[in-house]
């Protein structure tokens, strides 16, 4: 099994010039993305962005109108059965055997990836804490149930690169916290590397150590998490007692133009030499500076910001 | 064709005056033969290819007495079997009944020296068998078979082979009834009906005269068509 | 993994359905309700037919387990065995694909090919295994109810009657062919399988073009395009009963049904292995 896997520097996951149409409509336009070993990856983008058939055509469900997927190094198109060897996936609801019972399904899908050990199939369900319903038919599930047995389907064989489609979706929220726990846990403690998608900001936040964004149909970005939230720092926000004045003294002085102002604060966009100078300017000239902050800005807004950037993109082409 | 079928019916009625008049050695030699089997019973498979009626392999036992019982058991849960043309049991008496045989002279028939001999029918109701013939083998004093013709059946051959059963007895193995239509064809030639066909009977296992009681021969009373075969025998020549 | 390995899923999933036993059940019902109407009813109608031969005598009675076994068969195989093989066949593909278990089978490293071979064989073995069961239900039925006898068969140009050993050859043959009519059927129904999400629409349609066939054969205009006709051979078993048996007559029929179901398999995979899986 090791003899088919490439060197492990080599990324899991590779995306080049990945597109979809269906007629005329473009779900998935010229993606690229890269997954590499260890990473637990978010794929993000608000639902219709393109994300499922992604997943779709990463597994050979769907096939490329172009570009190429690259699984564990093998080409998916023309190697899928030997890239899916050491792949755990769950696509979009996970569906079952309703006939069959949760344990007889997991060894049932473990078998068509290679078989699994009925320790590991034991251990993949009291993983995803369904082991004392796991002999019941999955007609008798509820749904949080079916997206837990998903979880647990794709881990029973042990895979290197799990890919999982919006793995919270339909839980409660004590659910949501337990899988988001299970999946940084596949990562630090499993060695897994996760590729995973949502619509969830938060989520992806919470639990991954990469992120792509998505929106319709387009990579907006890619890269660490921290990296990409550095790249995007938010203004550096001054109380002072006259904002206004504070705010025309800074731009008189080192030219930059306030972000905005109220009765308390000004916030002005600048790195952190710039922030020290700023306020040895404003106490010097006696201003009251009783707080400095830098926003940290979250991936909300970055996400925001870029599905609005898209937005802008796009109503400009239209004219 | 019809003037020479006069002149033989013509002379075929001064031979029935003639023939009536005295008996026949070969036939009162083979009555006699037949007379000393009492009662038989033997295995019986029946291959027919008849129009509308095919059989392969139907196995029946066949219990015979004198004069005229016969009893068929099907041994696979169901036999059928046509009233005529087969001959079972006494072939002789059977025919007797009906017609008056008119001696016309030695021939060759079936690879054997027989004696050739004309049916005329006793009664209008017996069935008309037209220019029906029966050969009877000289030396065994048996009947080789008939011919004959009939609108119900065409030309017919009915031919029998015989083995000597416990050593005195000669009893048909086989027999073999064909039946043979001009075929029907349509205005382009093409044959639209063939009523030809075969039946052949083969009798095995013999066992001759162990006094069989009359009740083997009463079939239970049923409806319609399923009576007995004596039934059967009488409603003979209806349609 | 194996096209040998994917039937064994296949088998294991296939048995644990309600939707399998269906046809097991129905065909049973139908042996009992024939067997029951001649056991109490009046079996004078076949008797009936039997004295229409002239001057015949008939011994012992023509119902047996041999003759229930021909007479169910005409019964089923132009309505309810396709219909019963349709609800397994025509689901294999639409069914998996409507409960969205297709998607997670194919995420595995299944090859399609196999997979739809393993599916395939399935519907054959069904379809063998389903007529299989008819006529040993009909031959347990009728032999407890009627014991064995010789296999008297009402033809359309008369009767037929064979001694036991060559009633069971023939109702051997006869149900083999009427398998392999059954399983052009199947083939049918599971190529539109491959075309649907919904495993109603492979039954609907495979029944519909059952119907349609039937009527086009029937009109004259449409005479060349007979022999292209499946439904021209669902009769071809009733031919196991001609004495004799018109052999070339019977590969001929034989051959232009696994025509069909060589066909149908070929398209289904050119579908399948080709096919975006968007359910």
């Amino acid at each position: 099994m090791t003899a088919d896997l490439q060197t492990t520097d080599e990324p899991c996951l590779i995306a080049a010039g990945l597109s979809k149409r269906f007629g005329s409509f473009t779900a998935v336009d010229r993606l690229d993305l890269k997954v590499d070993r260890g990473q637990t990856f978010g794929f993000l983008g608000p639902n219709g962005a393109g994300k499922s058939t992604t997943i779709r055509m990463m597994l050979g469900l769907v096939s490329p109108s172009a570009g190429v997927v690259t699984l564990l190094g093998r080409d998916v198109a023309l190697e899928r059965t030997k890239a899916l060897k050491r792949v755990g996936a769950m696509v979009e609801i996970p569906a079952f055997y309703s006939y069959l019972t949760g344990r007889q399904n997991v060894r049932l899908f473990a078998r068509l990836s290679g078989g699994a050990s009925e320790d590991d199939v034991t251990q993949a369900l009291k993983l995803v804490g369904i082991l004392h319903r796991a002999d019941s038919k999955v007609r008798t599930y509820s749904h949080g149930m079916k997206q837990r047995l998903g979880i647990a389907s794709a881990l029973a064989p042990r895979p290197d690169l799990v890919i999982l489609d919006e793995p919270t979706n339909g839980l409660d929220p004590e659910g949501v916290r337990e899988v988001r726990d299970l999946i940084r846990d596949l990562g630090t403690r499993h060695g897994m590397t996760v590729f995973l998608s949502s619509h969830l900001l938060h989520e992806v936040e919470q639990v991954c150590s990469h992120v792509a964004v998505i929106a319709n149909g387009r990579l907006m970005v890619q890269g660490a998490v921290s990296q990409l939230l550095g790249n995007h720092f938010g203004p550096v926000e001054f109380e002072v007692d006259r904002p206004e004045e504070a705010a025309a003294l800074i731009q008189a002085t080192m030219g930059l133009a306030p972000h905005w102002t109220d009765d308390t604060r000004v916030a002005i966009h600048m790195d952190r030499a710039q922030a020290a100078e700023a306020n040895t300017i404003l106490v010097g000239k006696g201003f009251k500076v009783s707080a400095i902050e830098r926003r940290k800005q979250t991936l909300e807004d970055v996400y925001l910001q870029l599905v609005r950037d898209q937005a802008e993109v796009e109503a400009a082409e239209l004219q | 064709m019809k003037t020479v079928r006069v002149t033989v019916i013509g002379l075929l009625l001064v031979t029935v005056l003639a023939a009536n008049a005295r008996t026949d050695a070969l036939i009162e030699k083979l009555r006699a033969q037949l007379a000393r089997v009492k009662d038989y019973r033997c295995d019986v498979i029946l291959n027919a290819r008849l129009p509308s009626f095919t059989v392969s392999n139907m196995r029946m036992a066949l219990y015979y007495k004198r004069p005229n019982k016969l009893h068929v058991e099907a041994k696979e849960g169901f036999a059928m079997l046509p009233e005529e043309g087969l001959y079972l049991g006494d072939p002789v008496e059977e025919t007797l009944r009906s017609y008056n045989l008119i001696r016309l002279g030695d021939v060759k028939w079936q690879g054997r020296a027989a004696v050739k001999y004309a049916l005329r029918p006793k009664v209008d109701s017996a069935a008309p068998l037209a220019s029906a013939r029966i050969f009877v083998d000289k030396a065994r004093a048996v009947p080789l078979g008939f011919t004959g013709a009939s609108p119900q059946f065409g030309d017919v051959t009915t031919v029998f082979s015989y083995s000597l059963v416990e050593k005195k007895f000669w009893l048909p193995t086989k027999t073999v009834f064909t039946m043979k239509y001009a075929p029907k064809h349509s205005a382009d030639g093409r044959v639209v009906e063939s009523r030809s066909g075969n039946a052949t009977l083969t009798y095995s296992n013999y066992k001759i005269n162990t006094n069989l009681p009359d009740s083997l021969f009463k079939r239970p009373a049923k409806s319609g068509s399923s009576a007995g075969p004596r039934a059967g025998r009488q409603g003979r020549g209806r349609k | 993994m194996s096209t040998f390995g994917l039937f064994g899923i296949e088998i294991f999933k296939q048995f644990r359905r309600l939707r399998t036993h269906i046809g097991t059940f129905g065909l049973l019902g139908i042996v009992l309700a024939v067997a029951i109407g001649l056991k109490y009813g009046d079996a004078s109608h076949f008797v009936g037919r039997l004295t229409r031969q002239p001057n015949f005598q008939i011994y012992g009675s023509p119902v047996n387990a041999l003759f229930l076994a021909r007479v169910v068969l005409p019964m089923t195989v132009f309505l309810f065995l396709p219909l019963f093989v349709s609800l397994v066949a025509g689901d294999q593909i639409s069914g998996e694909a409507a409960d969205g278990t297709l998607r997670t089978v194919l995420t595995r490293p299944v090859n399609r090919f196999a997979l739809l071979s393993a599916k395939f064989t399935l519907a054959i073995v069904y379809v063998g295994a389903l007529t299989a069961f008819l006529g040993v239900a009909a031959l347990t039925v009728g032999w407890a109810l009627f014991g064995v006898g010789g296999l008297v068969s009402f033809g359309w140009d008369g009767v037929s009657y064979f001694g036991i050993a060559e009633g069971v050859h023939r109702l051997t043959l006869s149900y083999g062919l009427a398998a392999v009519y059954v399983l052009a059927v199947a083939s049918v129904a599971f190529l539109v399988s491959t075309l649907s999400s919904n495993s109603l629409v492979p039954i609907g349609v495979t029944m519909a073009l059952m119907v349609m066939c039937g009527v086009l054969g029937q009109i004259p205009y449409f005479e060349s395009a007979k022999p292209y006709l499946f439904t021209t051979y669902s009769e071809l078993f009733l031919r196991a009963f001609d004495v004799p048996v018109d052999y070339p007559a019977l590969r001929h029929g034989v051959f232009a049904l696994l025509v069909y179901v060589v066909a149908c398999f070929c398209v289904s995979a050119l579908i399948f292995t080709r096919k975006d899986i968007l359910s």
